[in-house]
């Protein structure tokens, strides 16, 4: 095992080890972790609060998994990218579902408010299906590339590739609809 | 707007820190805060050891103790008093025309037919049988072609074992039918889209499909014979699509 590798498990051993140490951690890793899920799930506060409380529950119990491959709090939000691709693709089944049904309450159905700081690109993924959303989110967002995307969504290289430049093109149309 | 601008701006739009509700934070402290008391999950790879170990302990003290019975090779074997109604047969590559051999010196051998047979369908049910056979269609066969032809049906165990490493057989109808002539094979086994045997029903029946069927009969009964003497099969099953 690589020395940076033990010191970012004994890192994270001491942080859990001790109640007090934890706490400082988690106050400086839940911005981050929360942060990353916020701008990736619509701006959405209350989807970016569940997938963040999903993955440093699952940190907490899996701790035993943690290789020391990336400090503690990557390592959580590499948690959280799972769970938000979850997301989208729960998401993504929900439309199809309600494709078929009569949306009765229209005001749940309604997005959060833009946010002014959004400059519309929270609006225009908004707009977009989900699975286009995750592709680009992970694409261009977390910087992974076409074959990392591809494992992550469980699909092939080449599908993935189609899917991101399906995706791509939406996003650019969405976009400038939006600021027309 | 630049296309490569739009996407750029997507870039960096998800590298903004943003700030929980601290109503939040501290919900979510309470949550985690117990689980660090706990100890650590074990990982799944560990569990999935620990439970086959656990599997494997329980199933020796379950035999050692004699409430599981393994099955015994001897009992896949044919019973040498199921064979005695039969005849002995030469093994494959015996001439269609020459007919069975009858068990030399044995007095108890003689005008008597021996095979196997499944009784078609979905249900692979053996048994050994001295009595004229129930299946109609092998009866009527054997009458039109044998008019004093017997079946003797063997053991699932058996055939099984001599059907070795053809695996995953769909039993269609099969019968053999004896006399003391040569044999005849009706029927066919099915393995996947492989056929064992004779396409059923051969009709007309011609000399080709005749030799065929003797010469695998000869083969299946050499098996048998061979099983029953604690010696491993010889004859290999010719497959045809």
């Amino acid at each position: 095992m690589q020395p940076a590798a033990i010191a970012t498990r004994s890192e994270l051993a001491a942080i859990l080890a001790d109640e007090t140490a934890f706490r400082a951690w988690y106050h400086q890793a839940l911005p981050r972790v929360y942060g990353y899920l916020y701008h990736r799930c619509g701006r959405n506060p209350a989807v970016a609060e569940e997938i963040a409380q999903e993955a440093f529950v699952e940190a907490v119990r899996s701790r035993r998994r943690f290789r020391g491959q990336s400090d503690p709090t990557t390592w959580v939000i590499g948690i959280a990218r799972h769970r938000l691709v979850d997301h989208f693709r729960r998401e993504e089944r929900a439309r199809r579902h309600r494709a078929d049904i009569t949306i009765l309450d229209l005001d749940a159905a309604q997005p959060p408010p833009a946010d002014p700081a959004s400059d519309g690109i929270d609006d225009a993924l908004t707009e977009m299906p989900s699975l286009h959303r995750a592709v680009l989110v992970l694409h261009y967002m977390d910087g992974l590339s076409v074959r990392e995307v591809a494992r992550v969504i469980g699909r092939s290289e080449a599908a993935t590739a189609s899917l991101l430049a399906r995706a791509r093109e939406g996003f650019r149309r969405v976009y400038r609809e939006a600021s027309t | 707007m630049n296309n490569d601008l739009i996407l750029a701006r997507l870039a960096e739009h998800g590298a903004g820190r943003a700030t929980p509700d601290p109503a939040f934070e501290e919900r979510l402290y309470a949550v985690l805060a117990p689980q660090l008391r706990r100890r650590p999950r074990p990982s799944t790879p560990l569990l999935l050891v620990a439970a086959l170990l656990g599997i494997l302990a329980l199933g020796a003290v379950a035999v050692a103790g004699g409430l599981v019975r393994t099955p015994s090779p001897d009992a896949l074997l044919l019973n040498p008093a199921m064979l005695e109604p039969c005849q002995v047969l030469p093994g494959p590559g015996i001439a269609a025309d020459e007919g069975p051999r009858t068990h030399d010196g044995d007095p108890r051998i003689g005008g008597m037919a021996c095979g196997y047979s499944w009784d078609g369908g979905n249900n692979p049910h053996f048994q050994l049988r001295t009595e004229y056979t129930s299946e109609p269609e092998a009866r009527a066969l054997a009458a039109q072609l044998m008019p004093s032809s017997r079946e003797v049906l063997i053991d699932d165990g058996t055939v099984r074992a001599w059907l070795g490493t053809v695996e995953a057989m769909e039993f269609e109808y099969v019968a053999v039918i004896g006399h003391r002539d040569p044999y005849l094979f009706v029927g066919y086994l099915r393995a996947g889209d492989k056929r064992i045997g004779v396409p059923q029903p051969p009709s007309p029946i011609t000399d080709d499909d005749r030799a065929r069927a003797v010469a695998l009969v000869h083969g299946v009964v050499a098996n048998l014979e061979a099983l029953n003497a604690g010696e491993p099969p010889t004859f290999a099953l010719e497959v045809s699509e």
